[in-house]
């Protein structure tokens, strides 16, 4: 068995018996995409909601808008099914809280509605979430088993 | 990071930090009454994974104060120290006394960021006849690429490379080690020379 990582504005896929790791999403956000009949997944680990506010894009895998998409792509190609694919998400913390914080400036909470949207767009149901709140979380996506395993700083470990 | 500086700007902009995180050694170095040595002053202009990868691994644990700067220049200044390196910390600085608990642990760091980050800002704020304040300090105890990830956002550096000017303060030869970031948004950088006629 392998642990492959994600790094920050990464994505990657795994077959069983392999596991899908990213450490500490703060306001960013993981999106583990898993055909649980093939047992294969794909985990994408997103910085910000929309590439369409930028004229300069290197890297696709940043935005929620353009790396969604690629991963399902990726993961068509070696063998998932997309009717299959069901999404676990995590991450969009605020992990400083400030009184004079407008709403528009939570970056966690815009990621979190735009993987939200595309995810909607791309018909693929999310069936588990851990969003929001102030705390980072690394996550682990197992395909033969289909689960996520959050660990949270200060918190322990919770399963989605 | 779309901007480009030549030489002489960035040998500036390190003599900006030195000087700011000087005077924020000083202050620490008072405030612990111990002594305080810093490193010169990076500017460094780097893809994200590598300006994590400078303080430490992405899922170390870390203290860290966030002040955000308002003003003539924006931005965010990031105190952080490793977990273990902090409790040594607010041993030095409780002298001794036991049975903190969490609250008590984020006002000793929520003030430590404020002396550290305002000495800093205001030297620099001489310097260059600006007029800069900072925000109430907020700590967070997390993973190093949560709170990085978070502030670099948070300072609207969105490109594949990000620019902070960092020291690292060493107490007692090596004691105790922490890191400090200055986070401009982008544009504030330029303000920033301009002001020193650069």
């Amino acid at each position: 068995m392998q642990e492959i990582k994600v790094g920050i504005g990464d994505l990657n896929i795994a077959k069983t018996p392999d596991k899908l790791i990213t450490l500490g999403l703060g306001s960013c956000i993981g999106i583990a995409l898993i055909d649980s009949f093939n047992k294969i997944a794909g985990l994408s680990h997103i910085m910000l909601p929309d590439s369409k506010a930028f004229s300069n894009i290197n890297n696709p895998m940043k935005y929620a808008d353009t790396a969604i998409p690629l991963l399902v792509q990726k993961l068509i190609t070696s063998g998932a099914n997309k009717n299959n694919l069901k999404a676990k998400i995590a991450g969009g913390a605020s992990m400083f809280s400030f009184a004079d914080k407008s709403p528009m400036m939570d970056i966690g909470k815009r990621n979190a509605e735009a993987v939200k949207s595309v995810l909607k767009e791309l018909n693929i149901p999310i069936i588990a979430e851990d969003i929001g709140g102030n705390k980072g979380r690394t996550m682990i996506v197992d395909p033969t088993t289909a689960t996520v395993i959050l660990k949270i700083t200060g918190e322990g470990i919770k399963e989605l | 990071m779309e901007l480009k500086l030549t030489e002489f700007q960035i040998d500036a902009l390190k003599e900006v930090g030195n000087i700011g995180s000087g005077n924020a050694a000083t202050a620490l170095s008072q405030l612990i009454n111990k002594k305080v040595d810093m490193e010169i002053p990076q500017l460094d202009i780097l893809e994200f994974n590598d300006m994590i990868r400078r303080v430490g691994n992405d899922d170390d644990v870390v203290v860290a104060v966030l002040l955000k700067v308002f003003g003539d220049v924006l931005g965010n200044i990031l105190f952080m120290i490793k977990n273990e390196e902090a409790e040594k910390f607010t041993n030095t600085l409780m002298f001794g006394m036991t049975e903190l608990n969490e609250d008590m642990l984020y006002s000793i760091f929520q003030e430590v960021g404020n002396i550290l980050g305002n000495s800093y800002l205001n030297a620099i704020a001489q310097l260059a006849n600006m007029s800069v304040v900072t925000s109430v300090p907020s700590v967070a105890i997390d993973m190093l690429a949560a709170i990085m990830t978070t502030t670099f956002m948070d300072a609207e550096q969105y490109s594949e490379n990000v620019l902070a000017i960092d020291t690292k303060f060493i107490v007692d030869n090596n004691e105790i080690a922490g890191n400090f970031f200055f986070i401009p948004k982008p544009g504030s950088l330029e303000i920033l020379l301009n002001k020193l006629g650069l």
